[in-house]
Protein backbone atom coordinates (compact mmCIF):
# COMPACT_ATOMS: atom_id res chain seq x y z
CA UNK A 1 0.00 0.00 0.00
CA UNK A 2 1.31 3.46 -0.89
CA UNK A 3 2.37 5.80 1.90
CA UNK A 4 -0.41 8.14 3.00
CA UNK A 5 -0.19 11.77 1.98
CA UNK A 6 -0.89 12.81 5.57
CA UNK A 7 -0.05 10.78 8.64
CA UNK A 8 -0.99 12.07 12.07
CA UNK A 9 -0.16 10.31 15.34
CA UNK A 10 -0.99 11.57 18.81
CA UNK A 11 -1.52 15.16 17.65
CA UNK A 12 -2.05 17.44 20.62
CA UNK A 13 -2.22 21.17 20.81
CA UNK A 14 -2.47 23.42 23.82
CA UNK A 15 -3.22 27.11 24.07
CA UNK A 16 -1.94 28.00 27.49
CA UNK A 17 -3.25 25.37 29.89
CA UNK A 18 -6.16 24.43 27.66
CA UNK A 19 -5.72 21.40 25.45
CA UNK A 20 -7.49 21.91 22.14
CA UNK A 21 -6.55 18.68 20.37
CA UNK A 22 -6.44 15.51 22.43
CA UNK A 23 -4.12 13.18 20.55
CA UNK A 24 -5.56 12.77 17.06
CA UNK A 25 -4.60 9.76 14.94
CA UNK A 26 -5.47 9.50 11.27
CA UNK A 27 -4.05 8.91 7.80
CA UNK A 28 -5.13 10.48 4.53
CA UNK A 29 -4.25 8.40 1.47
CA UNK A 30 -3.56 9.86 -1.97
CA UNK A 31 -6.35 10.50 -4.45
CA UNK A 32 -9.08 11.05 -1.85
CA UNK A 33 -11.40 13.96 -1.16
CA UNK A 34 -11.67 14.35 2.59
CA UNK A 35 -14.22 16.42 4.40
CA UNK A 36 -13.15 17.58 7.84
CA UNK A 37 -16.30 18.51 9.66
CA UNK A 38 -16.88 19.92 13.11
CA UNK A 39 -18.51 22.67 15.14
CA UNK A 40 -16.88 26.05 15.60
CA UNK A 41 -14.05 25.53 18.07
CA UNK A 42 -13.98 21.77 17.55
CA UNK A 43 -10.32 21.93 16.44
CA UNK A 44 -10.64 21.69 12.64
CA UNK A 45 -8.59 24.75 11.82
CA UNK A 46 -6.01 23.94 14.49
CA UNK A 47 -5.64 20.46 12.97
CA UNK A 48 -5.22 21.97 9.51
CA UNK A 49 -2.76 24.56 10.83
CA UNK A 50 -0.66 21.76 12.35
CA UNK A 51 -0.73 19.89 9.03
CA UNK A 52 0.30 23.01 7.14
CA UNK A 53 3.15 23.92 9.48
CA UNK A 54 1.43 27.06 10.68
CA UNK A 55 1.48 26.15 14.34
CA UNK A 56 3.60 24.07 16.69
CA UNK A 57 2.17 20.88 18.20
CA UNK A 58 2.89 17.75 20.20
CA UNK A 59 2.84 14.37 18.51
CA UNK A 60 3.92 13.36 15.04
CA UNK A 61 2.61 14.86 11.83
CA UNK A 62 3.97 13.93 8.42
CA UNK A 63 2.70 15.52 5.24
CA UNK A 64 4.26 14.15 2.07
CA UNK A 65 6.91 12.67 4.32
CA UNK A 66 7.90 16.00 5.85
CA UNK A 67 7.47 17.49 9.30
CA UNK A 68 5.31 20.48 8.37
CA UNK A 69 6.39 22.79 11.19
CA UNK A 70 10.08 22.30 10.46
CA UNK A 71 9.79 22.33 6.67
CA UNK A 72 6.78 24.54 5.89
CA UNK A 73 8.47 26.40 3.03
CA UNK A 74 9.66 23.16 1.40
CA UNK A 75 6.26 21.55 1.90
CA UNK A 76 4.41 24.42 0.26
CA UNK A 77 5.97 23.51 -3.08
CA UNK A 78 3.64 20.49 -3.14
CA UNK A 79 0.80 21.67 -0.96
CA UNK A 80 -1.62 24.47 -1.76
CA UNK A 81 -4.12 25.89 0.66
CA UNK A 82 -6.78 28.52 1.02
CA UNK A 83 -7.61 29.55 4.55
CA UNK A 84 -9.29 32.82 3.73
CA UNK A 85 -10.02 34.00 0.22
CA UNK A 86 -9.72 37.61 1.38
CA UNK A 87 -6.06 37.10 2.28
CA UNK A 88 -4.64 37.88 -1.17
CA UNK A 89 -2.37 40.95 -1.18
CA UNK A 90 -4.70 43.85 -1.91
CA UNK A 91 -2.17 46.30 -3.26
CA UNK A 92 -1.40 44.13 -6.30
CA UNK A 93 -3.17 43.91 -9.63
CA UNK A 94 -4.25 40.43 -10.73
CA UNK A 95 -1.46 40.11 -13.31
CA UNK A 96 1.09 41.36 -10.77
CA UNK A 97 -0.08 38.68 -8.35
CA UNK A 98 0.44 35.98 -10.99
CA UNK A 99 3.86 37.37 -11.80
CA UNK A 100 4.79 37.41 -8.11
CA UNK A 101 3.60 33.85 -7.46
CA UNK A 102 5.36 32.67 -10.63
CA UNK A 103 8.56 34.18 -9.22
CA UNK A 104 8.37 32.52 -5.82
CA UNK A 105 6.55 29.27 -6.55
CA UNK A 106 8.39 26.76 -8.77
CA UNK A 107 5.19 24.76 -9.45
CA UNK A 108 2.94 27.66 -10.40
CA UNK A 109 1.96 28.52 -13.97
CA UNK A 110 0.72 32.06 -14.60
CA UNK A 111 -0.64 30.98 -17.99
CA UNK A 112 -2.75 28.28 -16.36
CA UNK A 113 -3.97 30.70 -13.72
CA UNK A 114 -4.95 33.19 -16.42
CA UNK A 115 -6.82 30.45 -18.27
CA UNK A 116 -8.80 29.62 -15.13
CA UNK A 117 -9.98 33.22 -15.01
CA UNK A 118 -11.43 33.06 -18.51
CA UNK A 119 -15.19 33.31 -18.32
CA UNK A 120 -15.08 35.10 -14.97
CA UNK A 121 -15.45 38.80 -14.27
CA UNK A 122 -11.92 39.04 -12.89
CA UNK A 123 -9.75 41.14 -15.22
CA UNK A 124 -5.92 40.91 -15.24
CA UNK A 125 -5.60 44.67 -14.76
CA UNK A 126 -7.96 44.80 -11.79
CA UNK A 127 -6.58 45.75 -8.38
CA UNK A 128 -7.24 42.93 -5.93
CA UNK A 129 -8.42 45.32 -3.23
CA UNK A 130 -11.27 46.39 -5.51
CA UNK A 131 -12.61 42.88 -6.20
CA UNK A 132 -15.80 41.56 -4.63
CA UNK A 133 -15.60 38.59 -2.28
CA UNK A 134 -16.94 36.27 -5.00
CA UNK A 135 -14.29 37.49 -7.44
CA UNK A 136 -11.61 37.07 -4.77
CA UNK A 137 -12.71 33.46 -4.32
CA UNK A 138 -12.45 32.87 -8.07
CA UNK A 139 -9.04 34.50 -8.19
CA UNK A 140 -7.69 32.59 -5.20
CA UNK A 141 -9.00 29.34 -6.63
CA UNK A 142 -7.32 30.16 -9.95
CA UNK A 143 -4.04 30.66 -8.09
CA UNK A 144 -4.17 27.34 -6.23
CA UNK A 145 -5.45 25.41 -9.24
CA UNK A 146 -2.47 26.68 -11.23
CA UNK A 147 -0.11 25.13 -8.67
CA UNK A 148 0.95 21.56 -9.42
CA UNK A 149 0.23 20.44 -5.87
CA UNK A 150 -0.26 16.95 -4.47
CA UNK A 151 -2.44 18.14 -1.64
CA UNK A 152 -4.94 20.98 -1.63
CA UNK A 153 -6.33 22.14 1.69
CA UNK A 154 -9.37 24.38 1.82
CA UNK A 155 -10.45 25.79 5.17
CA UNK A 156 -13.97 27.19 4.91
CA UNK A 157 -13.15 28.39 1.37
CA UNK A 158 -16.63 29.60 0.54
CA UNK A 159 -17.39 31.40 3.78
CA UNK A 160 -19.40 34.54 3.03
CA UNK A 161 -20.05 33.64 -0.62
CA UNK A 162 -23.51 33.41 -2.08
CA UNK A 163 -24.89 30.11 -3.34
CA UNK A 164 -24.01 30.79 -7.00
CA UNK A 165 -20.34 31.35 -6.25
CA UNK A 166 -20.23 28.40 -3.85
CA UNK A 167 -21.59 25.99 -6.45
CA UNK A 168 -19.27 27.37 -9.15
CA UNK A 169 -16.33 27.10 -6.76
CA UNK A 170 -16.87 23.41 -6.00
CA UNK A 171 -17.68 22.50 -9.60
CA UNK A 172 -14.45 24.09 -10.77
CA UNK A 173 -12.55 22.32 -8.03
CA UNK A 174 -13.72 18.89 -9.10
CA UNK A 175 -13.36 19.57 -12.82
CA UNK A 176 -9.99 21.30 -12.80
CA UNK A 177 -8.10 20.01 -9.80
CA UNK A 178 -8.90 16.42 -9.02
CA UNK A 179 -6.81 13.63 -10.52
CA UNK A 180 -6.14 10.17 -9.05
CA UNK A 181 -2.79 11.40 -7.68
CA UNK A 182 -4.13 14.46 -5.96
CA UNK A 183 -5.71 14.77 -2.56
CA UNK A 184 -8.20 17.34 -1.40
CA UNK A 185 -9.04 18.21 2.18
CA UNK A 186 -11.97 20.52 2.86
CA UNK A 187 -13.50 21.94 5.98
CA UNK A 188 -16.82 23.69 5.78
CA UNK A 189 -20.03 24.23 7.65
CA UNK A 190 -22.11 23.79 4.51
CA UNK A 191 -21.93 20.01 4.73
CA UNK A 192 -24.71 19.41 2.19
CA UNK A 193 -22.88 21.32 -0.52
CA UNK A 194 -19.76 19.19 -0.45
CA UNK A 195 -21.37 15.83 0.26
CA UNK A 196 -21.53 14.98 -3.44
CA UNK A 197 -17.78 15.34 -3.95
CA UNK A 198 -16.41 13.66 -0.80
CA UNK A 199 -14.85 10.23 -0.79
CA UNK A 200 -14.15 10.27 2.94
CA UNK A 201 -15.47 12.04 5.98
CA UNK A 202 -13.89 12.93 9.28
CA UNK A 203 -15.86 14.43 12.15
CA UNK A 204 -14.00 16.24 14.88
CA UNK A 205 -15.70 17.04 18.15
CA UNK A 206 -14.02 18.81 21.07
CA UNK A 207 -10.55 18.07 19.75
CA UNK A 208 -11.09 14.36 19.08
CA UNK A 209 -11.95 12.39 15.94
CA UNK A 210 -15.41 10.87 16.38
CA UNK A 211 -15.78 9.48 12.88
CA UNK A 212 -13.25 8.76 10.13
CA UNK A 213 -14.71 6.65 7.34
CA UNK A 214 -15.09 6.42 3.56
CA UNK A 215 -18.43 7.68 2.31
CA UNK A 216 -19.18 4.21 0.96
CA UNK A 217 -19.02 2.87 4.49
CA UNK A 218 -21.40 5.49 5.86
CA UNK A 219 -24.39 3.91 4.09
CA UNK A 220 -23.44 0.48 5.34
CA UNK A 221 -22.66 1.49 8.89
CA UNK A 222 -25.30 4.08 9.74
CA UNK A 223 -29.04 3.78 9.40
CA UNK A 224 -31.78 6.32 10.01
CA UNK A 225 -35.12 5.16 11.28
CA UNK A 226 -38.35 7.13 11.15
CA UNK A 227 -40.08 5.37 13.99
CA UNK A 228 -43.49 3.91 13.24
CA UNK A 229 -46.52 4.41 15.53
CA UNK A 230 -46.12 2.63 18.86
CA UNK A 231 -42.56 1.49 18.12
CA UNK A 232 -40.64 4.13 20.07
CA UNK A 233 -39.93 1.93 23.09
CA UNK A 234 -38.62 -0.90 20.92
CA UNK A 235 -36.54 1.50 18.80
CA UNK A 236 -34.97 3.07 21.88
CA UNK A 237 -34.11 -0.36 23.22
CA UNK A 238 -31.81 -0.84 20.21
CA UNK A 239 -29.63 2.05 21.52
CA UNK A 240 -29.67 4.69 18.79
CA UNK A 241 -26.73 7.11 18.75
CA UNK A 242 -29.18 9.95 18.23
CA UNK A 243 -32.84 10.63 18.34
CA UNK A 244 -35.05 13.64 17.83
CA UNK A 245 -38.59 14.59 16.95
CA UNK A 246 -39.12 16.43 13.66
CA UNK A 247 -42.53 17.65 12.60
CA UNK A 248 -44.20 15.10 14.83
CA UNK A 249 -42.01 12.22 13.64
CA UNK A 250 -39.42 10.53 15.81
CA UNK A 251 -36.16 9.98 13.97
CA UNK A 252 -33.35 7.81 15.31
CA UNK A 253 -29.86 7.14 13.97
CA UNK A 254 -28.08 3.82 14.57
CA UNK A 255 -24.45 2.89 14.22
CA UNK A 256 -23.58 -0.61 13.04
CA UNK A 257 -27.04 -2.09 13.36
CA UNK A 258 -28.46 -4.42 10.74
CA UNK A 259 -31.19 -2.74 8.71
CA UNK A 260 -33.28 -5.90 8.81
CA UNK A 261 -33.54 -5.48 12.58
CA UNK A 262 -34.81 -1.92 12.17
CA UNK A 263 -37.19 -2.50 9.26
CA UNK A 264 -40.16 -3.70 11.39
CA UNK A 265 -39.92 -0.54 13.53
CA UNK A 266 -40.50 2.04 10.80
CA UNK A 267 -38.95 3.47 7.65
CA UNK A 268 -35.21 2.87 7.31
CA UNK A 269 -32.90 4.99 5.15
CA UNK A 270 -29.29 6.17 4.93
CA UNK A 271 -28.84 9.42 6.85
CA UNK A 272 -27.79 12.55 4.99
CA UNK A 273 -24.37 13.83 5.98
CA UNK A 274 -25.96 16.81 7.70
CA UNK A 275 -28.20 14.47 9.73
CA UNK A 276 -25.22 12.35 10.65
CA UNK A 277 -23.35 15.49 11.62
CA UNK A 278 -26.15 16.54 13.94
CA UNK A 279 -26.39 13.00 15.29
CA UNK A 280 -22.71 12.49 16.05
CA UNK A 281 -21.72 16.00 16.99
CA UNK A 282 -24.39 16.61 19.62
CA UNK A 283 -22.52 17.41 22.83
CA UNK A 284 -25.47 16.44 25.04
CA UNK A 285 -26.75 12.87 24.82
CA UNK A 286 -29.94 13.20 22.78
CA UNK A 287 -31.14 9.68 23.42
CA UNK A 288 -31.98 10.37 27.05
CA UNK A 289 -34.33 13.15 26.00
CA UNK A 290 -36.68 10.76 24.21
CA UNK B 1 18.64 30.02 -9.20
CA UNK B 2 15.12 29.44 -7.82
CA UNK B 3 16.14 31.22 -4.61
CA UNK B 4 17.45 34.21 -6.55
CA UNK B 5 14.27 34.38 -8.62
CA UNK B 6 12.21 34.27 -5.45
CA UNK B 7 14.24 37.08 -3.89
CA UNK B 8 13.81 39.20 -7.01
CA UNK B 9 10.06 38.57 -7.05
CA UNK B 10 9.79 39.47 -3.37
CA UNK B 11 11.83 42.64 -3.86
CA UNK B 12 9.55 43.61 -6.75
CA UNK B 13 6.63 42.95 -4.42
CA UNK B 14 8.12 45.40 -1.89
CA UNK B 15 8.53 47.96 -4.64
CA UNK B 16 4.89 47.56 -5.70
CA UNK B 17 3.68 47.88 -2.15
CA UNK B 18 5.80 50.91 -1.28
CA UNK B 19 6.32 52.67 -4.62
CA UNK B 20 4.25 55.63 -3.44
CA UNK B 21 6.82 56.47 -0.74
CA UNK B 22 9.92 55.71 -2.76
CA UNK B 23 8.99 56.75 -6.30
CA UNK B 24 5.74 58.63 -6.72
CA UNK B 25 6.19 60.97 -3.76
CA UNK B 26 9.85 61.85 -4.56
CA UNK B 27 8.86 62.35 -8.20
CA UNK B 28 6.08 64.67 -7.01
CA UNK B 29 8.50 66.63 -4.84
CA UNK B 30 10.88 66.89 -7.78
CA UNK B 31 8.13 68.14 -10.06
CA UNK B 32 7.00 70.67 -7.49
CA UNK B 33 10.52 72.03 -6.97
CA UNK B 34 11.09 72.15 -10.75
CA UNK B 35 7.90 74.17 -11.12
CA UNK B 36 8.98 76.46 -8.29
CA UNK B 37 12.37 76.95 -9.99
CA UNK B 38 10.68 77.73 -13.29
CA UNK B 39 8.50 80.23 -11.50
CA UNK B 40 11.57 81.95 -10.01
CA UNK B 41 13.08 82.14 -13.48
CA UNK B 42 9.82 83.57 -14.76
CA UNK B 43 10.06 86.37 -12.25
CA UNK B 44 13.69 86.82 -13.35
CA UNK B 45 15.07 87.79 -9.94
CA UNK B 46 18.37 85.97 -10.41
CA UNK B 47 20.13 89.05 -11.72
CA UNK B 48 19.50 90.68 -8.31
CA UNK B 49 21.74 88.13 -6.56
CA UNK B 50 24.20 90.15 -4.52
CA UNK B 51 27.17 88.07 -3.44
CA UNK B 52 30.44 89.78 -2.40
CA UNK B 53 32.47 87.40 -4.52
CA UNK B 54 30.54 85.28 -6.95
CA UNK B 55 31.76 81.65 -6.92
CA UNK B 56 32.24 79.88 -10.22
CA UNK B 57 29.29 78.23 -11.87
CA UNK B 58 30.97 74.87 -11.28
CA UNK B 59 31.27 75.50 -7.54
CA UNK B 60 27.65 76.60 -7.28
CA UNK B 61 26.57 73.48 -9.13
CA UNK B 62 28.73 71.16 -7.00
CA UNK B 63 27.57 72.63 -3.71
CA UNK B 64 23.95 72.79 -4.80
CA UNK B 65 24.04 69.22 -6.05
CA UNK B 66 25.66 68.05 -2.79
CA UNK B 67 23.01 69.82 -0.73
CA UNK B 68 20.29 68.24 -2.87
CA UNK B 69 21.93 64.85 -2.41
CA UNK B 70 22.02 65.41 1.35
CA UNK B 71 18.34 66.41 1.38
CA UNK B 72 17.41 63.28 -0.56
CA UNK B 73 19.47 61.26 1.90
CA UNK B 74 17.37 62.70 4.73
CA UNK B 75 14.24 61.86 2.79
CA UNK B 76 15.47 58.28 2.32
CA UNK B 77 16.28 57.97 6.02
CA UNK B 78 12.80 59.10 7.06
CA UNK B 79 11.10 56.96 4.42
CA UNK B 80 13.10 53.89 5.49
CA UNK B 81 12.24 54.51 9.15
CA UNK B 82 8.53 54.42 8.26
CA UNK B 83 9.10 51.54 5.81
CA UNK B 84 10.65 49.32 8.49
CA UNK B 85 7.86 50.32 10.85
CA UNK B 86 5.24 49.30 8.31
CA UNK B 87 6.60 46.60 6.01
CA UNK B 88 7.50 44.11 8.74
CA UNK B 89 3.90 44.13 9.93
CA UNK B 90 2.21 44.65 6.55
CA UNK B 91 1.49 40.95 6.01
CA UNK B 92 -0.64 40.85 9.14
CA UNK B 93 -3.18 43.22 7.63
CA UNK B 94 -6.27 41.73 5.96
CA UNK B 95 -5.21 38.24 7.01
CA UNK B 96 -2.55 38.36 4.27
CA UNK B 97 -0.19 36.31 6.44
CA UNK B 98 -2.19 33.22 5.46
CA UNK B 99 -1.48 33.87 1.79
CA UNK B 100 2.25 34.35 2.36
CA UNK B 101 2.41 31.24 4.53
CA UNK B 102 0.90 29.26 1.65
CA UNK B 103 3.91 30.15 -0.51
CA UNK B 104 7.12 28.10 -0.51
CA UNK B 105 9.20 30.82 1.09
CA UNK B 106 10.34 30.91 4.68
CA UNK B 107 9.54 33.81 7.00
CA UNK B 108 13.25 34.59 7.22
CA UNK B 109 13.51 34.85 3.45
CA UNK B 110 10.53 37.20 3.30
CA UNK B 111 12.04 39.48 5.94
CA UNK B 112 15.45 39.38 4.22
CA UNK B 113 13.77 40.43 0.97
CA UNK B 114 12.30 43.43 2.79
CA UNK B 115 15.75 44.36 4.10
CA UNK B 116 17.29 43.87 0.66
CA UNK B 117 14.67 46.11 -0.91
CA UNK B 118 15.41 48.74 1.72
CA UNK B 119 19.16 48.53 1.21
CA UNK B 120 19.32 48.22 -2.57
CA UNK B 121 16.27 49.09 -4.65
CA UNK B 122 14.85 51.99 -2.64
CA UNK B 123 18.20 53.79 -2.20
CA UNK B 124 18.88 53.30 -5.92
CA UNK B 125 15.57 54.95 -6.76
CA UNK B 126 16.37 57.85 -4.44
CA UNK B 127 19.88 58.19 -5.92
CA UNK B 128 18.24 58.29 -9.35
CA UNK B 129 15.84 60.98 -8.18
CA UNK B 130 18.75 62.87 -6.59
CA UNK B 131 20.63 62.66 -9.89
CA UNK B 132 17.67 64.07 -11.79
CA UNK B 133 17.33 66.89 -9.27
CA UNK B 134 21.06 67.55 -9.79
CA UNK B 135 20.52 67.79 -13.54
CA UNK B 136 17.60 70.15 -13.03
CA UNK B 137 19.77 72.26 -10.76
CA UNK B 138 22.46 72.31 -13.42
CA UNK B 139 19.89 73.68 -15.89
CA UNK B 140 19.06 76.36 -13.37
CA UNK B 141 22.74 77.27 -13.01
CA UNK B 142 23.08 77.37 -16.81
CA UNK B 143 20.16 79.75 -17.08
CA UNK B 144 21.60 81.85 -14.23
CA UNK B 145 24.89 81.94 -16.14
CA UNK B 146 23.17 83.60 -19.06
CA UNK B 147 21.62 86.20 -16.74
CA UNK B 148 24.74 86.91 -14.67
CA UNK B 149 27.64 87.87 -16.97
CA UNK B 150 30.22 87.61 -14.11
CA UNK B 151 29.40 83.99 -13.45
CA UNK B 152 32.06 81.74 -14.94
CA UNK B 153 30.32 78.71 -16.41
CA UNK B 154 31.94 75.28 -16.66
CA UNK B 155 32.42 73.48 -19.95
CA UNK B 156 29.97 70.62 -20.60
CA UNK B 157 32.77 68.13 -19.85
CA UNK B 158 33.60 69.82 -16.51
CA UNK B 159 29.92 69.91 -15.60
CA UNK B 160 29.44 66.24 -16.48
CA UNK B 161 32.54 65.29 -14.48
CA UNK B 162 31.28 67.26 -11.47
CA UNK B 163 27.85 65.67 -11.79
CA UNK B 164 29.46 62.22 -11.86
CA UNK B 165 31.66 62.99 -8.84
CA UNK B 166 28.77 64.29 -6.74
CA UNK B 167 26.54 61.34 -7.72
CA UNK B 168 29.35 58.93 -6.83
CA UNK B 169 29.75 60.62 -3.46
CA UNK B 170 26.00 60.48 -2.81
CA UNK B 171 26.05 56.73 -3.61
CA UNK B 172 29.04 56.17 -1.30
CA UNK B 173 27.56 58.31 1.46
CA UNK B 174 24.17 56.59 1.35
CA UNK B 175 25.76 53.13 1.15
CA UNK B 176 27.95 53.67 4.21
CA UNK B 177 25.17 55.43 6.11
CA UNK B 178 22.80 52.52 5.52
CA UNK B 179 25.38 50.08 6.84
CA UNK B 180 25.98 52.32 9.86
CA UNK B 181 22.29 52.74 10.70
CA UNK B 182 21.34 49.13 9.80
CA UNK B 183 20.93 48.03 13.45
CA UNK B 184 18.54 50.89 14.16
CA UNK B 185 16.42 50.07 11.09
CA UNK B 186 16.46 46.37 11.98
CA UNK B 187 15.41 47.33 15.52
CA UNK B 188 12.40 49.21 14.11
CA UNK B 189 11.59 46.26 11.83
CA UNK B 190 11.84 43.71 14.62
CA UNK B 191 9.57 45.81 16.84
CA UNK B 192 7.16 46.19 13.93
CA UNK B 193 6.91 42.41 13.58
CA UNK B 194 5.63 42.28 17.14
CA UNK B 195 3.87 45.61 17.69
CA UNK B 196 2.95 46.73 14.16
CA UNK B 197 3.06 50.49 13.59
CA UNK B 198 3.51 51.11 17.31
CA UNK B 199 7.12 50.21 16.56
CA UNK B 200 7.66 53.77 15.32
CA UNK B 201 7.32 55.47 18.71
CA UNK B 202 8.56 52.40 20.59
CA UNK B 203 11.84 52.40 18.65
CA UNK B 204 12.67 55.67 20.41
CA UNK B 205 10.71 55.27 23.64
CA UNK B 206 12.31 51.95 24.67
CA UNK B 207 15.94 53.16 24.52
CA UNK B 208 14.94 56.48 26.08
CA UNK B 209 13.20 54.65 28.92
CA UNK B 210 16.17 52.32 29.38
CA UNK B 211 18.44 55.35 29.60
CA UNK B 212 16.18 57.07 32.14
CA UNK B 213 15.96 53.92 34.26
CA UNK B 214 19.74 53.56 34.16
CA UNK B 215 20.25 57.16 35.23
CA UNK B 216 17.71 56.97 38.03
CA UNK B 217 18.75 53.55 39.31
CA UNK B 218 22.47 54.27 39.16
CA UNK B 219 22.26 57.95 40.05
CA UNK B 220 25.73 59.33 40.62
CA UNK B 221 27.39 56.05 39.66
CA UNK B 222 27.35 56.56 35.89
CA UNK B 223 28.93 59.20 33.64
CA UNK B 224 26.78 62.22 32.78
CA UNK B 225 23.84 60.98 30.73
CA UNK B 226 24.56 57.34 31.51
CA UNK B 227 26.23 54.58 29.51
CA UNK B 228 23.21 53.88 27.32
CA UNK B 229 22.66 57.49 26.30
CA UNK B 230 26.35 58.06 25.59
CA UNK B 231 26.56 54.88 23.54
CA UNK B 232 23.48 55.80 21.51
CA UNK B 233 24.76 59.36 21.00
CA UNK B 234 28.09 58.07 19.73
CA UNK B 235 26.35 55.39 17.60
CA UNK B 236 24.05 57.97 16.05
CA UNK B 237 26.86 60.19 14.72
CA UNK B 238 27.73 59.74 11.08
CA UNK B 239 29.13 61.94 8.35
CA UNK B 240 32.10 64.04 7.38
CA UNK B 241 33.80 65.99 10.12
CA UNK B 242 33.75 69.78 10.28
CA UNK B 243 37.17 70.10 8.65
CA UNK B 244 36.14 68.08 5.61
CA UNK B 245 32.88 69.98 5.30
CA UNK B 246 34.74 73.29 5.38
CA UNK B 247 37.16 71.99 2.77
CA UNK B 248 34.28 71.15 0.45
CA UNK B 249 32.91 74.65 0.90
CA UNK B 250 36.11 76.59 0.29
CA UNK B 251 38.27 74.48 -1.99
CA UNK B 252 38.71 75.74 -5.54
CA UNK B 253 39.61 72.36 -7.02
CA UNK B 254 36.79 70.28 -8.50
CA UNK B 255 35.02 68.02 -5.99
CA UNK B 256 36.79 64.66 -5.60
CA UNK B 257 34.26 61.99 -4.59
CA UNK B 258 36.81 59.24 -3.93
CA UNK B 259 38.82 61.47 -1.61
CA UNK B 260 35.82 62.41 0.48
CA UNK B 261 34.40 58.87 0.55
CA UNK B 262 37.78 57.80 1.90
CA UNK B 263 37.59 60.57 4.49
CA UNK B 264 34.11 59.40 5.41
CA UNK B 265 35.26 55.78 5.69
CA UNK B 266 38.26 56.88 7.74
CA UNK B 267 35.97 58.52 10.28
CA UNK B 268 33.86 55.39 10.71
CA UNK B 269 34.34 53.15 13.74
CA UNK B 270 34.53 49.92 11.74
CA UNK B 271 34.35 47.43 14.62
CA UNK B 272 31.20 49.24 15.71
CA UNK B 273 29.82 49.07 12.17
CA UNK B 274 30.47 45.34 11.86
CA UNK B 275 29.10 44.76 15.32
CA UNK B 276 26.00 46.70 14.32
CA UNK B 277 25.54 44.53 11.26
CA UNK B 278 25.73 41.40 13.42
CA UNK B 279 23.11 42.90 15.75
CA UNK B 280 20.94 43.78 12.74
CA UNK B 281 21.19 40.21 11.42
CA UNK B 282 20.29 38.85 14.85
CA UNK B 283 17.28 41.16 15.13
CA UNK B 284 16.01 40.10 11.70
CA UNK B 285 16.43 36.45 12.62
CA UNK B 286 14.55 36.97 15.89
CA UNK B 287 11.80 38.78 14.00
CA UNK B 288 11.51 35.85 11.57
CA UNK B 289 11.36 33.38 14.46
CA UNK B 290 8.49 35.39 15.97
CA UNK B 291 6.74 35.73 12.62
CA UNK B 292 7.03 31.97 12.07
CA UNK B 293 4.75 31.50 15.06
CA UNK B 294 2.15 34.00 13.84
CA UNK B 295 -0.63 33.41 11.36
CA UNK B 296 -2.51 36.65 11.94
Amino acid sequence: MADPIVSVRGLKKRFGRREILHGLDFDIPAGRIYGLIGHNGAGKTTTLNAMLGLTSYEGEVKVLGLDPYRHRARLMRDVAFISDVASLPRFLKVRELFSLVAGIHPNFSATRAMSFLEGTEVRPGATIGNLSKGMLAQLHLAVVLAIEAHLLVLDEPTLGLDITYRKRFYRRLVEDYMTPERTLLITTHQVDEIEFLLTDIMFIRDGAVVLNAPMTEIGKRFAQLVVGPGQAEAALALKPVFNETRFGQTVMVYDGLDRATLAPLGTVSTPQLSDLFVALMAREPQVAAA
Amino acid sequence: MIALRAFLALIVREYREHRIAFLYFPAGILGLIALAALSSLGFNRIHELALPTLPTGLKIFELGDLVLGLLWFFYLGIALFFYFGDAFAADRRNNAMLFWKSMPVSDLRILISKVLAAFTLFPLIIVFVAAISGLLFFLLVMIAGRTLPDLVMPSPFEALAAFGQVTLFVVGYIGLALLWYAPFLAWVGALSTVFGRWSLPLAVVIPALASIVENVALFGQVPTGGYIWNFLKQRWQFGLNELDTTQILVQVQPFDAVFFIRRLAWGINWPSLWGGLVVAALLIWLASAYRRRRIT
